[in-house]
């Protein structure tokens, strides 16, 4: 009998693909065009699936798991909707450049165009959301493609990469004896930082008396917070994050004003509103970063480094405009900086640091609110305190969020995870399952509220079955808070859409199996706390908060930072 | 008449399924105001020419046009033009009421702009006209006078007059070395 050619599908030669990109986990749900991948997995025991009870969370999850690595974390779905469910995790993950691979199964290519069941041209609705979107039609490719995909998410800026896969190239027989694995789109390498930048930088730098240092997403993106440190060492300026940067350097530090922006710190937006030099790594200058683009910094002279240079020049001037990594430019500018103590500057800051102390409704009242119920901005700080601002913490969207950003003290790079470009309800929960499988040793927190923890909700059945050892903090004020408070700022109070009608979470989690209370005393809190610490397993940490509670500061949208609210 | 300024952006693209999709969406999405766009084959294989012309498009925001169609993954060069060494033609058909006793100063129009007459009916006629797209709009004008009864215009193509960057080497083609289409 003559020997058989060897011969594989294109489902196993998805998964060896896979592999080969060092995948180990996927987060996806199955369905009928995606089966035969599904089928494959078995062969594939380095591949680890976790079942999610709804796609959008395994978008999210990918995220997670992205975020905590810095490598493109990969979803999987069905094609017509579970490929449409996964969207708003990739659209989210497309805002704020985290790598992903996301692939879809997709009707068998004979019938593509037919509005066949199932069907949903999700390429068309991928475009403008992916860094790239491929219709894998030849089983050929499929190395090619996958190599590609992973290459292009986690290469240059990075962002979701899409495959669509149809059913019958997953089912085509080849032989295998070989593949082209060719990437055809080469990222091109930033030029970097010249001599004419530096010396111009160095300029500014040297002339400089109210400078301030951005860090932001880009710092941790690019790994480059030991450059970063090195600059602010050596230069003796102040910096402040962006609510993406945060974690990328410790907040504890006396040149730490805090995060900048529509709910950044006193200190550090009066920093910006007074500074004559900025000095922006990896950021994009996002409305909620600049408010009134017209009044933004008016005084300030701009230095700023991107990777993206789309991104140079959008929304703010800059003086010296940088097109590089961050690491070499950086370690440049840290070799030219002349230190000064800047003791005016600093003064300044901490004048207006005194003034938020004085007013900070958690340094008053036991930490309570009018209603005697507890602050979330509490809540924070005493986890923060618990935990020596070192453990990891996945927010959701919202007042907890700010409440997040604002009073846990991060320690440890790369801690902080939340949905901040499109600012995505239910991220959290699903976000968090990917951080824990990213750092199964450490411990993650949920920070999430009661609207956003009811956006992804069904996964506490994939935190069951799964085991996965989160420790969700529920701040609960029985309303959409964020809402609620530009209601009561700016709508005359007229809170429409936003009560929740909540049902019994403890009881909810217990039905998952998942273990729980419910704090509304302050003094509740810290020992709560320390069970949920303690518990081997996910816990429930419902607290029950002051539903007057307001992010502040606040500089309204499109304000000025001299418009800033410090009180209400 | 004054004439309008137009932006125009050369773009080289790996002829892909999806790639002027892609450019459409990025137009759409960033709510850009084009005026014509043009694709067509290149002398290498696997590669098209785009040519997009903008019109209001100002300073800080046309320099972000550029920078956004350079995103796009299968669009390896993306050059704005508006101001280079190029040559820019758009090509337009024009059908003009002409009664017989019109046909000759029509005609005599046509030829001032190097123009042909395509096409003669008892009362009309259509001319083509290949201009520089900015001078189109005045070229249209002078046959106003006859009244216009439709016009057809193609979009602007550009080339530039020496080397072309083609951005070859941020891309690879299928199939080895470039296969370079004999003309």
């Amino acid at each position: 009998m003559a020997r058989r050619k060897k011969t594989i599908t294109g489902a196993e030669l998805m998964c060896r693909s896979l592999v080969k990109e060092g995948v180990t986990y996927l987060f996806g749900y199955t369905g009928g065009a995606i089966m035969p991948v599904y089928d494959a997995f078995p062969k594939f025991p380095r591949l680890k699936h976790v079942m999610v009870r709804h796609e959008q969370a395994a978008a999210f999850a990918a995220q997670g798991m992205a975020r905590a690595t810095g490598k493109a974390g990969v979803c999987i779905a069905t094609s017509g909707p579970g490929a449409t469910n996964l969207m708003t995790g990739i659209a989210d993950a497309h805002m704020d450049s985290i790598p992903l691979v996301a692939i879809t199964g997709q009707v068998a290519t004979a019938v593509i165009g037919t509005d066949a069941f199932q069907e949903s041209d999700i390429i068309g609705m991928l475009v403008p959301v992916t860094k790239q979107s491929y219709l894998l039609d030849d089983p050929y490719e499929i190395p090619r493609i996958v190599k590609e995909a992973f290459y292009l998410a986690n290469t240059g800026r990075k962002g979701p990469v899409h495959i669509d896969f149809p059913k019958d190239i997953a089912n085509a027989v080849i032989p295998d004896n070989g593949f082209d694995t060719t990437i055809r789109y080469p990222v091109p390498a930033p030029p970097g930082i010249d001599r004419e930048q530096l010396a111009h930088a160095r300029k500014l730098m040297a002339g400089a008396k109210r400078p301030i240092v951005f860090v932001g997403h880009g710092v941790i993106q690019s790994g480059a917070q030991g450059e970063v440190r090195r600059f602010i060492d050596r230069s003796r300026m102040p910096y402040s994050f962006t609510l993406h940067g945060i974690s990328a350097l410790p907040a504890d530090h006396p040149q730490c004003l805090g995060m900048m922006g529509m709910h950044g710190t006193v200190e550090a937006n009066r920093a910006i509103e007074h500074a004559d030099l900025i000095i922006a790594l990896g950021m994009r200058f996002d409305d909620r970063v600049t408010g009134k683009l017209d009044e933004y910094a008016k005084n300030a002279d701009v230095i700023h480094v991107e990777q993206d240079p789309s991104e140079i020049n959008k929304n703010v001037r800059a003086t010296v405009a940088v097109y590089s990594d961050l690491k070499p430019a950086v370690a440049e500018m840290a070799k030219v900086v002349e230190p000064k103590p800047y003791k005016d500057w600093y003064a300044f800051a901490a004048e207006n640091r005194r003034e938020w102390e004085r007013v900070d409704p958690v340094n008053r009242g036991n930490g309570r609110g009018n209603s005697r119920s507890l602050l979330m901005g509490s809540v924070i700080r005493k986890l923060s305190d618990l935990t020596d601002g070192r453990d990891n913490v996945v927010a959701d969207v919202g007042q907890h969020q700010m409440f997040a950003a604002r009073y846990y003290r991060f320690h440890r790079f790369n801690t902080w995870f939340n949905s901040g470009g499109l600012g995505s309800m239910g991220f959290s929960v699903p976000a968090a399952m990917g951080v824990k499988f990213a750092r199964p040793a450490e411990r993650v927190w949920v920070i999430v509220g009661d609207g956003s923890f009811q956006m992804n909700i069904q996964e506490l059945g994939t935190i069951m079955e799964q085991r996965i050892d989160l420790k969700i903090v529920l701040l609960n004020n029985n309303f959409l808070g964020m809402v609620r408070q530009w209601q009561d700022l700016f709508h005359g109070r007229r809170f429409v859409g936003t009560p929740v009608k909540n049902p019994d979470f403890i009881a909810l989690a217990g039905a998952y199996g998942i273990a729980g209370e419910r704090v509304t005393e302050g003094k509740a809190l810290v020992p709560a706390l320390r069970r949920a610490i303690r518990h081997k397993g996910a816990y429930l940490l419902e607290v029950v908060t002051d539903i007057e509670e307001m992010v502040l500061p606040m500089i309204p949208s499109g304000a000025r930072f001299s418009d800033m609210r410090v009180t209400r | 008449m004054r004439r309008r300024k137009l932006h125009t952006i050369l773009a080289f693209a790996h002829n892909q399924p999806g790639v002027l999709y892609k450019l459409l969406s990025l137009i759409r999405k960033k709510r850009y105001n084009v005026e014509t766009i043009t694709v067509g084959h290149t002398h290498v294989a696997g590669i098209s020419r785009m040519t997009i012309s903008f019109s209001h498009e100002e300073g800080n925001k046309f320099e972000q046009v550029v920078k956004q169609i350079e995103k796009i993954t299968e669009i390896p060069k993306t050059e704005d033009v508006t101001d280079a060494d190029v040559i820019n033609r758009e090509l337009v058909l024009l059908k003009i009421r002409a009664a017989p006793q019109d046909r000759g100063r029509v005609t005599a129009t046509a030829q001032i702009f190097d123009g042909k007459v395509l096409h003669v009916a008892p009362a009309h006629m259509i001319v083509e006209i290949t201009e520089k797209q900015e001078n189109i709009e005045s070229t249209i004008q002078r046959f106003e006078d006859f009244g216009i009864l439709g016009i057809a215009r193609t979009g602007a193509t550009v080339m530039h007059r020496e080397d072309e960057e083609m951005g070859l080497d941020r891309i690879v083609l299928p199939g080895g070395p470039l296969n370079r289409r004999t003309a």
